[in-house]
């Protein structure tokens, strides 16, 4: 969805209007990017954030991958909004828990006291970012305490035959990653995605690499290495797979690909046959 | 050979490769073959062009001089990275063979800084897909892998 349909979105909704959603339009081409649902998209000034719609209610929202500094505003403003601001923070994961902490003591201070979406959006895009680079940098380096809390979870998982030796594979790639790419932290929410499809499926234990951006990449052969199927796990849930088999009547690879939702992955897979040769 | 010449299907390449994209067998996988989108945005993939550095036919002294320019090009070669050797035919044909309609390039990309070519060895990996495309094109690159070894020096 693009930036205009986005605002007019926000508008049919009685969400925004007149001044506003000028001062949003003359933004969103300016600087921010919104996307209907949780992908990540990168503006030009290097945020990455979008608004689920579902969640446009009056003190609740579903941000993705803000910036540091716009999601130390947003938290801000929706904490003074209301008594109990319904809020859902999804990532970055650099942001969450310094930011909570942050307001939590308050130490954020804003122009206005927002009462609504519209007033959050205005000030949200008017107030100055008030975080320190120091404390920047701190949040980017303590980022990886919640993939490190998906790596627990992982090997204390009792049904999965290889949980323990899946959570170490996993403690070396985040070293590694952070090593390769000046401490930043594999994404929590790709390997939420990688999870769920490992404990909804009874599949073989995969080769896990990381693909440059933090996600998750999987990857599973045949006992005779004939057949073989890669996933990339997206953070926002979604899946990219490739098959590479061979064709049963000609001496070449079949390869087939595609793009669906990691809770759709299992049927899609079953449909090429794959399901058969990666279960446990 | 001028900068954005094909190189030779009969020569080959040394690409290093993060340890995050290194398998538990030690094999570089698919990941060590996508661009970021970054930013910058990468539009090759780096290697190094080991018949360039000298044409006696003694591959194993042509990696190892690959070894030390490489770890000094990248100021911190970490533990975990590997070199991976790749015939510059061998990856074409498993692109050309498997994918047909894409077409995958390997060109001479000297680097140049100031006018003066300071590593005329360097070469890149063109039309590779970027970390959030379909990555069936770097599944096959990283079939063609013959040889790696350890990077760090």
């Amino acid at each position: 969805m693009n930036t205009a349909s986005y605002a007019d979105t926000l508008e049919e909704r009685g969400l925004l209007a007149g001044r506003t959603l000028k001062k949003l339009d003359t933004h969103l081409t300016s600087q921010l990017l919104f996307v209907e649902d949780e992908a990540h998209q990168t503006s030009p000034h290097g945020f990455v954030w979008g608004l689920h719609p579902d969640s446009l209610s009056a003190n609740a929202m579903v941000v993705s991958g803000v910036s540091h500094g716009i999601a130390s505003n947003m938290l801000g403003l929706l904490h003074r909004s209301a008594a109990t601001p319904s809020v859902l923070f999804v990532g970055p994961d650099t942001v969450v828990p310094l930011v909570m902490q942050q307001v939590q003591r308050n130490l954020i201070r804003f122009k206005d006291t927002p009462t609504s979406v519209r007033d959050l959006l205005s000030e949200l895009l008017t107030t100055e970012y008030s975080m320190s680079p120091f404390d920047e940098l701190h949040a980017i380096r303590a980022d990886d305490s919640l993939f490190k809390e998906e790596i627990v979870d992982i090997s204390k998982k009792e049904n999965l035959p290889y949980a323990e030796k899946l959570g170490k594979r996993l403690s070396v790639l985040l070293q590694y990653f952070k090593e390769d790419y000046d401490g930043r932290s594999l994404s929590r929410y790709s390997l939420k995605g990688l999870k769920q499809f490992l404990f909804s499926n009874d599949v073989t234990y995969p080769s896990i690499t990381a693909v440059p951006n933090g996600d998750m990449y999987a990857q599973w052969k045949s006992p005779d290495k004939s057949h073989v199927l890669s996933v990339h796990f997206f953070s926002d849930f979604s899946v990219k797979f490739f098959i590479i088999q061979p064709n049963n009547k000609h001496s070449k690879l079949d390869t087939l690909s595609g793009q669906t939702t990691v809770d759709s992955l299992a049927e899609y897979l079953n449909k090429y046959g794959v399901m058969s040769w990666i279960k446990i | 050979m001028a900068d954005g010449d094909s190189l030779p299907i009969s020569n080959h390449i040394i690409r290093v490769c993060k340890g995050s994209t290194i398998d538990e067998d030690g094999r570089p996988q698919a990941t060590a073959f996508m661009l970021r989108v970054g930013p910058p945005l990468e539009t090759y993939a780096s290697v190094c062009w080991l018949e360039m550095l000298g044409n006696d036919g003694d591959q194993s002294k042509r990696i190892e001089v690959a070894k030390v320019i490489l770890n000094k090009k990248m100021r911190t070669m970490n533990q975990s990275a590997k070199l991976a050797l790749l015939n510059v035919g061998e990856i074409l044909n498993q692109v050309n063979t498997n994918l047909p309609e894409h077409v995958l390039l390997i060109l001479h990309t000297p680097t140049i800084k100031d006018n003066v070519v300071i590593d005329n060895s360097h070469a890149g990996i063109y039309n590779l897909p970027l970390e959030t495309d379909d990555h069936g094109v770097a599944e096959f690159v990283a079939r063609a892998v013959s040889v790696v070894y350890p990077a760090k020096i």
